[in-house]
Parts: C-alpha cells; sequence; structure tokens
C-alpha cells in the first residue's frame, strides 16, 4: 500500500482532477471523470490489489486492463440483464471479490 | 512512484484535459470523420437502448451492409469494449458531450502508460520529458480528432503491456518466475485485443523480439515443466476469451489487393506521404510535423546509448524499436498492399521516440563527470528548459491544431441537431432517409448517429435492396450549410450544388407539402417501389 502521505496526496489530485472537469464540463465533466476512475480503475483493482507486485504497478494494470475487459465482462453479464443493472451487478461483483479474498488472507 | 510522481500525473492530466478538450469547450455538437459517428452511434444505441447489444440495429447495420464475411449482415464489426465505454459515460451526463470526453481521456492515456513505463525502468526526469511531449503529439490527435479513437486505445497499452511482460521475462531469466507478471501480460493483451486489433501487431513483435535478445544475452531458454505448463495456461485462457470474438475480426473484408514488394521502402523509416495521401495529410507521417528537427539528434544519441549499455531494459526499448520497424514494413514483408493500415499504425511510432528523445538527453549527464548535487540540479535544470521548449513549439502547435478542429459548419449546427431529433421522434426505426445540400459526408453521418435513423447522401436513386423493402423513405434537402457557403468566399464554388438542389426539389417533390420545413431544411415523404 501506499504510505498515507501519498494517499492523502493521490486523493488531494484526484478531487483537482474531478474540479478541472467540473469547470470544463459542469456535471458531465466530473461525472465522466468519476465514472472513469470508477470503472476502469476502482473495479480492475478489486482483483489486482492482493498480487504481490507493488503498489503503483495495481493502479496502473488496473487501468489498462479496465479499459478493455471490464467494458466486455459488463457487456457478458448485460446478455441477460438490462445494461444498467449489469454495470451495477459487475462493480458489486469485483468489490465482492475483492472483500472475500480480504477477509480470506486476513 | 511517490508524491512528486502523483503530482506530476495530475498535472499531465489536466494539462492534457484542458488541450484534447478544446474542440468541444465552446461548441459542444459532435465532431469527426464518419468514423467517428460510426462509432458514436452504437454505444449511443446500446445506452438508449438499456441493451447490451451482439446485432447493430437497422440504422447503423445498413452503413456497411454484410461487412462482415462470417457472421453476415447486422453483425458487430468490433468487439464491444469501446461502445460499451461510450454507453456507460451516457448515464453520467451529457449524451455528446460525456462521448467526446471519454473519446479525449481515452486518446491522450498513452501520456501515463508512456510515463509508467520509463519512470520505472529510467527514472522520473525521463518520464516527465518524454510524457510531456506526448501530451502534444500531433500524430495522436489526428486519430482522435477523426474519431478513430478505438484504434488508439489499443495502442496506448503497448508501454504498460511492455513493462509487464518486461518483469514477467527479466524474472524468468534470473531463475525466478512470476506467473504473476505472467497472467497480467495476457490480460492487457486480451485488453488490447477487445479495443482494437492493431495493437497487438506492435506488442506481440515487441515481445518476441525482446525475448529474443534475451536468449541471446543470458544464452539459454529457460523454460522449465512449470513454466511451460503456466503458458499453456495462459495462452489457453486467452483464446477462451478471445474466441467468441474472433470472426468480427476474420471475417471483416478488407480489399487487401497483393502488391509489388518494393525492397527500397526497407531503407525508409516508414509510409512515404504520396501513396496514401487520399487517406491521410501528409503531415501524418512527415517527421517535421509530429517532432523537431532539435530532437533527432536526441534520438539517435538515445539509440546509440541503449546500443552501447544493452541491459535488460535497454533490449526492452530497442526490441520495441524494432517492432516498430517491422510493422511500419509489413507491406515488403508480407507482399500485401497495406500501407494505408500501416500509417495509421504510426501512432505507435512518438510513445517511443519521445522516450528515446528522453533517454538520450539524460544520457549525456552519464558521460560528464559532474559531482552528485550539481548534476541533480543541472539534470533538473535542463529537464525545465527542454519541458518549456516543448510547450512553447509543439504544445503551441497542438493548441492551434486542436481549437481550430472542425469549426463553423465542419460540424453539425444546432439546426441540423433539431432536425436530427424531429427525425427520431418522427420516422420509424427502419426508415431509409435521403440528404441532399449537408456540405460533408461527415456530417450526414452525424446526422444519422444523431437521429438514430438511416441517413446517406443521395447519388441519384433509391436504394433497391431486401433491407429496405419495408422501409418508409424520407428525403432531406439541407439548404442550411449550402446558403451560408454561397453567401461566403466559397460561393462560386457551392452556387451549382445549391441550384442542383433546388432543382431536384422542385422536380421530384413540385407541389407536395414537407412533412418538416424549419431552418431552411425541408423533409418529404417519399413513395419507393422496390
Amino acid at each position: 500500500m501506499f504510505k498515507l502521505a501519498t494517499r492523502m496526496t493521490a486523493l488531494a489530485c484526484y478531487a483537482l482532477v474531478l474540479l478541472a472537469g467540473y469547470m470544463l464540463f459542469g456535471m458531465t465533466g466530473a461525472g465522466v471523470i468519476f465514472a472513469a476512475a470508477l470503472f476502469f480503475v476502482v473495479s480492475p483493482y478489486f482483483i489486482l490489489s492482493k498480487l504481490r507486485i507493488e503498489e503503483d504497478e495495481k493502479w496502473f494494470f488496473s487501468l489498462f486492463i479496465g479499459l478493455g475487459l471490464f467494458s466486455t465482462l459488463v457487456w457478458a453479464v448485460g446478455r441477460v440483464m438490462s445494461l444498467r443493472v449489469a454495470l451495477i451487478v459487475t462493480v458489486l461483483i469485483l468489490a465482492a471479490v475483492f472483500f472475500f479474498v480480504k477477509r480470506k488472507t486476513a | 512512484m511517490d508524491r512528486k510522481d502523483i503530482i506530476t500525473l495530475a498535472v499531465l492530466f489536466i494539462a492534457a484535459l484542458f488541450l484534447w478538450t478544446m474542440p468541444f469547450q465552446q461548441n459542444r455538437l459532435p465532431f469527426g470523420e464518419g468514423d467517428s459517428a460510426w462509432h458514436f452511434s452504437i454505444g449511443d444505441y446500446m445506452h438508449s437502448s438499456d441493451r447490451a447489444i451482439s446485432r447493430l440495429p437497422f440504422y447503423v447495420g445498413v452503413w456497411y451492409y454484410n461487412y462482415n464475411s462470417i457472421l453476415g449482415p447486422f453483425a458487430l464489426e468490433y468487439p464491444p469494449a469501446n461502445h460499451m465505454n461510450y454507453a456507460f459515460m451516457q448515464f453520467f451526463g451529457d449524451r455528446f458531450v460525456s462521448v467526446l470526453m471519454i473519446r479525449a481521456i481515452t486518446s491522450f492515456l498513452g501520456v501515463f502508460a508512456t510515463y509508467f513505463l520509463i519512470r520505472k525502468l529510467y527514472g522520473f526526469l525521463p518520464a516527465a520529458i518524454a510524457s510531456l511531449a506526448l501530451v502534444f503529439s500531433l500524430r495522436e490527435q489526428m486519430i482522435y480528432l477523426w474519431g478513430q479513437q478505438p484504434t488508439l486505445s489499443s495502442f496506448v497499452i503497448i508501454p504498460v503491456l511492455l513493462y509487464s511482460f518486461y518483469k514477467y521475462a527479466t524474472l524468468l531469466f534470473e531463475g525466478k518466475p512470476s506467473s504473476t507478471y505472467l497472467f497480467i501480460t495476457a490480460a492487457l493483451i486480451a485488453s488490447q485485443y477487445m479495443l482494437h486489433i492493431q495493437g497487438i501487431i506492435v506488442s506481440l513483435l515487441a515481445m518476441v523480439v525482446f525475448f529474443f535478445f534475451m536468449i541471446i544475452r543470458h544464452k539459454r531458454l529457460p523454460i522449465s515443466k512449470n513454466t511451460a505448463l503456466q503458458i499453456g495456461i495462459v495462452v489457453l485462457a486467452l483464446v477462451v476469451v478471445m474466441l467468441p470474438f474472433a470472426n468480427i475480426y476474420l471475417g471483416a473484408q478488407s480489399a487487401t489487393a497483393p502488391s509489388s514488394k518494393q525492397p527500397s521502402r526497407l531503407l525508409q523509416w516508414t509510409v512515404p506521404s504520396e501513396p496514401i495521401s487520399g487517406s491521410f495529410p501528409a503531415a501524418f507521417v512527415q517527421f517535421s510535423s509530429e517532432y523537431r528537427f532539435w530532437m533527432l539528434p536526441l534520438i539517435l544519441l538515445g539509440v546509440f546509448f541503449l546500443l552501447f549499455r544493452r541491459e535488460p531494459k535497454d533490449l526492452l526499448m530497442l526490441a520495441w524499436l524494432a517492432s516498430i520497424y517491422i510493422t511500419f514494413h509489413l507491406d515488403v514483408i508480407l507482399g500485401a498492399d497495406w500501407l494505408g493500415r500501416i500509417a495509421r499504425m504510426g501512432v505507435a511510432e512518438p510513445p517511443l521516440f519521445f522516450s528515446l528523445m528522453a533517454i538520450g538527453l539524460f544520457s549525456i549527464f552519464s558521460l560528464i563527470k559532474i559531482p552528485s548535487q550539481p548534476r541533480i540540479l543541472l539534470k533538473y535544470a535542463v529537464a525545465i528548459a527542454v519541458a518549456v521548449i516543448l510547450v512553447f513549439t509543439l504544445g503551441a502547435a497542438a493548441k492551434e491544431n486542436l481549437s481550430q478542429a472542425y469549426g463553423g459548419i465542419g460540424r453539425i449546427t444546432p439546426q441540423q441537431l433539431e432536425l436530427a431529433e424531429w427525425l427520431h421522434s418522427n420516422t420509424a426505426e427502419n426508415s431509409m432517409i435521403y440528404d441532399l445540400g449537408t456540405s460533408s459526408y461527415p456530417k450526414i453521418r452525424w446526422l444519422l448517429a444523431s437521429s438514430q435513423r438511416y441517413i446517406n447522401q443521395y447519388y441519384g436513386s433509391f436504394v433497391n435492396a431486401s433491407y429496405a423493402k419495408d422501409s418508409p423513405s424520407y428525403f432531406i434537402f439541407d439548404y442550411s450549410d449550402l446558403q451560408l457557403l454561397v453567401n461566403s468566399q466559397y460561393r462560386d464554388q457551392f452556387l451549382p450544388q445549391l441550384n442542383q438542389a433546388q432543382q431536384a426539389e422542385q422536380a421530384m417533390f413540385a407541389n407536395i407539402t414537407p412533412v418538416y420545413d424549419k431552418n431552411n431544411i425541408r423533409v418529404y415523404n417519399v413513395q419507393v417501389s422496390n
């Protein structure tokens, strides 16, 4: 895990990026950046977080794996339900995997 | 990475966001060539219908009807990843701006992939300089503006994928194989495949060449039974993931004519501009448009430094260089007329060349003897100076390029969007709509995308195909662009077109009341006998 100071810096920078999106395009701007971070970074990170690799590698690998595979996974889930629901279900499934593995390794 | 990396990444992101969204900060209507409207259409349909589709809707499927020779008409023409990303974003905001934003963001993500690779291998300053230069990369911007972002998204993954494979290979040759990096490499390959298959060509070539270099360096092939089993599992997993979408790529029609091999092409680095002038402007392939001439000695110095030192990380960069050279000469190696495709893969080059430039720049410090503290200060001073030069040269050019993109009636107007909304509400989903007067092919396609109705230029006859036999038909006479053009310096060029459209309207629809008549645009119901 990153040190606390690094994590706080990361959160502050993320907030700045959200603000930049908002300044440019209002709620759409902030919303897209929030969604991109949630779907392409955080969701895949649920799977990669327990791997024995460096923390920065986890975040970058998450982004570029998520870009192509998260959306494909939602598409597969969405073949049997509404797209909106599939999106939420997929995020929840990945989060559930994270918490399950976290509990097992604790 | 530490706090200075995070701050640098945030600054780069915000700078790239402000720059790459310039085309739609003032005018929030969509822009781009026909491809951009096509890609938008699919994501937009998935969002509006709330469905993950496996067949294209009527108005998109007719566009390149029967494109896929294996899957047949209305088959998906790409794996769904990019279009799903568009659909997701539309849940979070404006229909067009949300897609334009994600199109911009996924196009400039190569900045961060390159930062990551170079930071991990060569340190902070080379990473910062290489990625800053990439923020201003003309070639990526062109592909983004035209709307071929799915292709670009596949290429942006390359630096991260190469890093993952580098970690796997170096640990393998050190006798400490890590299945973690092997599976991550596979996941990145799969991600690339789902976005667009072209990026995989460069990735796979680079991995093969790097592995070959490592075999030569270590004089052995460290493949144990366990390693072979892991690789076998990974390949199987990739096949399972990729197979459902294989026919999308295999069935794609592409006119690949055999070409007479031109060995002299091997002496050129990239595709010459003249044979591809119908599809790409010369600036897309010219060195002087993408880079500045002072960068060339630094790039070459970077290559020499890598060749001289030849540490594993240097071999990776050389393998990346070799893979791009091979990619740029596939027409000679395979004997196919692929110059257009190869030219588009030119976006593989800037991340590498800017990285080589940065490596070359900071390699100078290893050649001169300076005490440690002054060396660090001097490195930062040089980095700041180069960054300022990049901002005022490449950055200024990028700002001009992006801020002027698709201005005025270069994209659909509010009046044309109003027409599109009317068509969506008042015509059937399987309508065939013909257009005369809208000033460009891309704009007609954006009318199609915005209205979710099939609209095409009228070429003198109505479509007589089986898919259109039950389709109600309409005809648009769009004088909104033509009136503006005829009242401008382009009068002589567009007056004949205006007259032609008016004559056609008189001939075809005299004494018939249009179903839509607003803003110099009229729509007529058409009875087409099929």
